[in-house]
């Protein structure tokens, strides 16, 4: 909670030209969180096999400092409304996704600017867009989201992942409405209910919500990414569009969706692994 | 906030950037690019939009301040050890001084009543004064080779204030070349 407040107060303070300055500080500063430097490092040494611990410290350092400049962008947008610049990449998939009469599920992960890039989807599509996501554990952080929350696009509605049965039953009304789903499917919040999958050769856990969201509506799932290329610069990457086919072999069909998702995943993080905000090992082969 | 659609060329547009000499040295650049459309591109027309004037900025300050402190605090030492020291002794010294002149504006505007509109503007130009006076008191009082240091900082203030006036005088074509780009803006959710 403390955090969020000084962020925010940086940002409607800091000069903009010290602004450098002060990400490189405190994401040093940030280096002395434990946990989190432990879990991105872990990450790390699945991601590069065989790199060091001296050069991840480093690379971690690089992921702090995206994270820091992906944070304060949100947090700008959201006090001042400066909206950074935007490329994009499969715009064709980002076009066909906006001009879909039904509903489609964007399956995303914890990289650059998701937040951000959601508000952003929600003005220039012009569809109503429901955000799933994690809530925050601290009761107090989560009001301070919360309020944060009202400044959000008018097109953006975020729903919490904790309320699993009823969230289901929403979203695919939602869904069925031709409203669009976006949904995080790198990590999975304790009680929801999950798939197995492999992650640069590490067993992990994937959401199966997005999964069986799609194939009992019947629509496709957009992969879509969203890059920080430097100081207020992103780019928004759409993959092409997968479909989880319902079949009598239900976990044949999740299988395969499953392998596809973490396939593109994988290819993403392994380029732009310093803007994957994973800060907890994602698999449990890799704690300790 | 005004966005400019599918030209790549519009990153060197003077209104994305904030200081004179980057301004300027954006214009020169805006007359002597070819259009270059790319498709999806979003281009945002604000003052602090651009890198390479942000980053520039803050290594200049951090490598200046560096200077001031190694020659004025650790200047007897060795000059690595100097430096040594001198290093997280800015990066410190930087943060207080950035944190001390935000809480100035909100006492200053809780003091008087003042509503601060723009506390980023106000605590810029609060910190860019202290840096700009502090060069001047080391250029004028310092006998060692930390008066370069501050010298090259009013060298190029004087730069800053030249490109200006150019500027100033430029600002028809500036203007005309800015127009030129109207048909490709828009808000940022469309055109």
């Amino acid at each position: 909670m403390f955090w969020r407040q000084l962020l925010r107060w940086a940002v409607l303070h800091v000069p903009l030209w010290l602004e450098p300055l002060v990400m490189a500080t405190w994401s040093a500063i940030f280096l002395l969180w434990g946990a989190g430097r432990r879990g991105v490092m872990a990450n790390l040494t699945a991601i590069k096999p065989g790199s060091t611990s001296f050069a991840n410290f480093f690379r971690t350092y690089r992921v702090f400092w995206n994270f820091a400049w992906t944070i304060a962008d949100m947090v700008r947008f959201k006090e001042t409304r400066v909206v950074p610049d935007w490329e994009f990449t499969g715009i064709e998939h980002f076009e066909s996704l906006k001009a879909r009469e039904g509903g489609a599920i964007i399956l995303t992960a914890h990289m650059g600017n998701y937040d951000l890039g959601a508000n952003l989807f929600a003005e220039t599509a012009g569809r109503q867009i429901v955000m799933v996501r994690a809530p925050e554990t601290d009761p107090e952080t989560r009001r301070f989201e919360e309020s944060a929350l009202e400044r959000k696009a008018a097109a953006l509605k975020v729903d919490f992942s904790t309320r699993a049965s009823e969230l289901a039953i929403d979203l695919l009304a939602a869904v069925q409405r031709g409203e669009i789903v976006a949904i995080q499917g790198d990590r999975v919040t304790p009680g929801i209910t999950s798939l197995k999958a492999t992650l640069f050769g590490k067993p992990m856990e994937v959401p199966a919500g997005p999964f069986a969201l799609a194939m009992a509506a019947r629509v496709p799932i957009y992969p879509l990414f969203v890059f920080r290329l430097g100081r207020r610069r992103y780019r928004l990457v759409t993959g092409a569009p997968f479909e989880v086919v319902r079949t009598r072999h239900r976990h044949e069909a999740f299988d395969r969706a499953v392998a596809e998702w973490t396939e593109r995943l994988e290819a993403v993080v392994a380029t732009a692994w310093f803007q994957w905000f994973a800060f907890e090992p994602f698999s449990a082969e890799l704690n300790g | 906030m005004k966005a400019i659609h599918e030209r790549a060329d519009a990153r060197w547009l003077p209104s994305r950037h904030n200081f004179a000499f980057f301004r300027l040295v954006a214009f020169v650049r805006l007359r002597n690019v070819r259009p270059q459309p790319e498709r999806g591109l979003l281009l945002m027309v604000d003052r602090h939009q651009s890198q390479m004037e942000n980053y520039s900025l803050s290594v200049w300050v951090m490598a200046t301040v560096t200077c001031f402190i190694a020659g004025t605090l650790f200047g007897s030492r060795h000059v690595a050890l100097a430096f040594a020291l001198a290093v997280p002794t800015a990066v410190v010294g930087l943060q207080v001084a950035i944190v001390g002149t935000g809480l100035l504006v909100e006492l200053f505007s809780a003091v008087t009543g003042v509503k601060v509109h723009d506390s980023v503007r106000a605590s810029s130009a609060a910190l860019m004064l202290l840096f700009l006076g502090t060069s001047a008191w080391v250029a004028a009082t310092s006998p060692t080779w930390v008066r370069w240091a501050a010298w090259q900082v009013l060298a190029l203030v004087a730069l800053n204030a030249i490109a200006a006036m150019l500027l100033f005088l430029l600002r028809a074509p500036i203007a005309r070349a800015e127009r030129t780009y109207d048909e490709f803006g828009g808000s940022p959710s469309g055109k």
